[in-house]
């Protein structure tokens, strides 16, 4: 959260080159919680494949180091190019990059390096920023530059960067001979005056989906896309499990009631007493999405109501990836629940900490979880896969 | 003929002790029986938490405990008979 209240969203499409199972740019962005700070890195390796992987990896994640410890950009970036290894074919070590620090105030600091030139969005067009050149000194390629520029972002400033993927995009074509560079701008024009809410998700999803679709269906060279939008936050509220102390019934339903965002409740006592409290009735689906978890309920006032601690739990291995099988996107509660997360910059976790005694039954047919800690696995998932901001309440 | 209804627990509990498997008893209701029948699901009916014994149906307003995949039908079917 910024200090004018605004929230920064980050997200990064990516697609590799042809049928390469390994994407040649790397894009890393870390939000760095106690000073405010979003960093995000898009680095282009030489070549493709696994030799453009190591390149921009290790571009990417010193860099990201570099300046976190505000480090010069110039010297990190001399030693990052000594640093590289050469390529026999080409006898250079190369790779470009783009990276964005954006601290607590909203100050932006950009440096480009051989990469296309990012876009700042304002007000209905796109802002030319003055940009500082700064020459680097390199033994095996002259003439090479880093671009530096600095601004303070406004309230629905997007700032978008990609890789020359996107750039280079159907070049040849008839229609583009050059590639998409002017076009592009336009497309991204017309996606934002059709949705001014898009998100940085949807808006990075449909550059480079068009990208590819330049390239009629098969990338020519890796392509990411990333997008930043300082945003109002879009709230979230996930509140699971009964309040530890009865008494506090009353004070979870106020808190449910006047939340300013969208509500999801998580469990079916839970439910209940928020049924009680408000009295309005609660009316279970008949349709079995998701054949692991009980169906979901409605009730006014709440987005979505689901059972408990199985769906948590697999709203966790969703999460994590680390379910094979649960791949498949399917409209089951845990996958609703994940749509909302992935919709929404923060969410605040609600849990009433009593604990359900027959859950820890050892005899149960499955282990059931207890609550608190999984929510606390979803917080860190959502904070350093998603860089959502996550807080959790206990009552 | 008079209809019953017949009310399934959906809370976590039932569900994982077998809850699950009713659904498919209450699918495949053979019709003279499923039309006289009004099926639903419920959130956590609350009894399971001293020593209950889930998964539980409510047929009417009486509740039953441990209902199978086969003790629900023979249920359904008594109930129905004293219904006549």
């Amino acid at each position: 959260m910024r200090v004018n209240g605004e929230f920064i969203e980050v997200d990064c499409c990516q697609k590799n080159k042809g049928a390469n199972i390994v994407c040649g740019d790397t894009f890393i962005s870390h939000k760095f919680k106690e000073e405010g700070r979003v960093i995000s890195v898009i680095s282009d390796g030489l070549g493709s494949g696994i030799k453009a992987s190591v390149l921009s990896t290790m571009t990417s994640s010193m860099l990201l180091k570099f300046t976190l410890m505000h480090e010069d950009i110039e010297a990190a970036a001399a030693t990052i190019i000594k640093t590289l290894p050469r390529d026999e074919v080409r006898k250079i070590s190369y790779s470009t990059f783009c990276i964005c620090d954006i601290d607590y105030f909203g100050h932006a600091r950009i440096a480009e390096y051989e990469s296309p030139s990012y876009l700042l969005y304002r007000d209905g067009g796109f802002v030319e920023v003055p940009k500082r050149r700064v020459p680097v000194e390199r033994d095996d390629i002259g003439n090479t530059a880093l671009w530096i520029s600095e601004f303070r972002m406004e309230k629905e400033d997007r700032i978008i960067f990609f890789s020359d993927g996107v750039w280079q995009s159907g070049m040849g074509e008839r229609n583009m001979p050059f590639g998409w560079a002017e076009a592009s701008r336009d497309f991204i024009l017309r996606c934002i005056a059709c949705k001014p809410g898009i998100s940085a998700n949807e808006l990075s999803r449909r550059i480079v989906a068009e990208a590819e679709r330049n390239d009629r269906n098969t990338l020519k060279d890796d392509t990411s896309c990333c997008v930043i939008y300082m945003r109002k936050p879009r709230n979230l509220l996930i509140c699971t499990g009964p309040p530890y102390d009865e008494k506090n019934d009353g004070h979870m339903y106020k808190m449910v009631e006047e939340f300013p965002g969208r509500k999801i409740v998580c469990g079916g006592t839970t439910a209940q007493i928020l049924s009680r409290e408000s009295g309005r009735e609660i009316t279970v689906d008949m349709d079995f999405m998701d054949k692991d978890l009980p169906p979901v309920s409605r009730m006014e006032g709440v987005d979505l109501i689901t059972e408990g601690i199985l769906t948590l739990s697999k709203v966790e291995r969703l999460l994590s990836g680390t379910d094979a099988a649960e791949q498949h996107k399917t409209e089951g509660p845990a996958d609703l629940i994940l749509k909302m997360l992935a919709d929404s910059d923060k969410i605040t976790f609600l849990v009433g900490t009593k604990i359900n005694i027959a859950h820890q039954d050892p005899t149960l047919p499955v282990e059931l979880e207890i609550r608190r800690n999984v929510v606390k696995k979803i917080k860190h998932l959502l904070e350093t896969k998603w860089l959502k901001d996550v807080d959790i309440t206990y009552i | 003929m008079g209809k019953i209804e017949v009310k399934i627990c959906m809370g976590t509990m039932c569900y994982v002790m077998g809850g699950a498997e009713l659904k498919a008893v209450v699918d495949t209701l053979p019709p003279e029986i499923r039309d006289r029948v009004e099926i639903s699901y419920s959130p956590c009916l609350g009894t399971c938490n001293n020593g209950g014994e889930p998964p539980y149906v409510k047929i009417n307003d009486r509740l039953v405990a441990r209902v199978s995949k086969t003790s629900l039908l023979q249920i359904i079917k008594e109930e129905l008979y004293n219904a006549v």
